[in-house]
């Protein structure tokens, strides 16, 4: 009987010295989890700092968007006051008239080309960059719950394993 | 009709492009949580930094998040061994004590197991989305800062071709 008694003390101990040490092993979890979760914030703070940083160039960008558009207004009015004059017709490439009118078109080719830039900076720094990331945003606010979660669990998994430890001990004191 | 029509329109041509240039390079805009001040050039720069972070940073997590997932199977092992030895005692359902350290063991494997279920699905939906962020958050900053560029360009070019058709305007003038 007391072989018994010993072999199921030798039992009970191996197996709260296994609990013991599965506590200190889910702390390697948990430190990950905390790892992890610094990173999450860092990631989700980049992409709030991209998110405000493209908000901001895309404001700067559609101030100027409906300067750019006068301008171009304003080069199409003059350049059809030009063709008015026939500035256009002229026959040497070197009058003045001639010139004017050249430099005047190169000028409103420029800003089409400028307009069509600036809405594609816009369209960059608003819709397409959204699209992306509000996915993305979501997928890491999804990510974040459960980490906490998982901590949660492996505290309660310790508490667990000390309780099983505290009756194993209360048993063997009692009972053995 | 005077050549001053055409000049005019030239003029506030210039006048508007100006401003929009103004808008775009020079403006102080703060930078995110910072008072200092910077031109939207200078921010689409920022962004392709932040991206290049992002990208740094995510691979990180992802494997911060591997690492956690590690230790649950050798945990959860050495929690059903603890529960086998106590068995091999002689405890189970003996006392309402033994009962307890049972279920106590039992309940640890079981939160374990959920942290595991629940660290593998925020896993996956991390990588599913972070696959794709990768690249997308790259590209767009590049392609916002492409696009500024091309912006800063088309304005300095289309001012040097105003500025061109004014002084060949203004020879016209004396011509006439």
């Amino acid at each position: 009987m007391s072989g018994d008694i010993n072999e199921t003390r030798e039992f009970i101990t191996k197996a709260n010295g296994l609990l013991s040490k599965n506590n200190l092993e889910l702390d390697k979890p948990r430190e990950e989890c905390e790892t992890a979760l610094g990173l999450l914030a860092t990631v989700l703070s980049t992409v709030s700092e991209i998110r405000w940083t493209n908000a901001s160039i895309a404001e700067k960008l559609q101030e100027a968007s409906p300067e750019v558009t006068t301008a171009k207004d304003h080069l199409d009015s003059s350049i059809t006051h030009q063709r008015l004059l026939g500035l256009d017709q002229l026959p040497s490439a070197d009058s003045p008239g001639h010139r004017m009118f050249t430099q005047s078109s190169a000028a409103l080719e420029a800003a089409t080309a400028l307009q069509a830039d600036l809405a594609t900076g816009i369209d960059i720094a608003t819709t397409r960059d959204a699209k992306a990331f509000d996915f993305f945003s979501f997928a890491l606010e999804a990510t974040k719950g459960p980490l906490e979660t998982i901590q949660l669990l492996i505290d309660n998994a310790k508490q667990k394993n000390t309780d099983a430890i505290g009756f194993a001990n209360t048993y063997m004191e009692k009972e053995l | 009709m005077s050549t001053e029509a055409f000049r005019e329109g030239l003029n506030y041509a210039a006048e508007e492009l100006q401003s929009a240039g103004d808008d775009i390079d020079q403006v102080n805009v703060p930078l995110y949580g910072d008072d200092g001040t910077t031109s939207v050039s200078e921010k689409a720069n920022h962004v392709v930094n932040l991206a290049l972070k992002l990208n740094e940073t995510l691979p990180q997590l992802l494997t911060a998040l591997r690492d956690t997932g590690i230790y649950f199977p050798g945990i959860t092992k050495q929690v059903n061994d603890a529960h086998n030895l106590y068995t091999s005692a002689g405890l189970a359902g003996q006392t309402s004590e033994s009962r307890r350290l049972l279920s106590s063991v039992s309940e640890s494997a079981i939160l374990i197991d959920g942290a595991t279920g629940m660290l593998r699905s925020a896993l996956d939906q991390l990588t599913f989305a972070s696959g794709n962020m990768f690249e997308v958050a790259r590209k767009n900053a590049l392609d916002l800062k492409a696009s500024i560029e091309k912006t800063e360009i088309g304005t300095a070019k289309t001012l040097a071709s105003i500025e061109g058709a004014l002084e060949a305007g203004e020879e016209l003038g004396r011509e006439i």
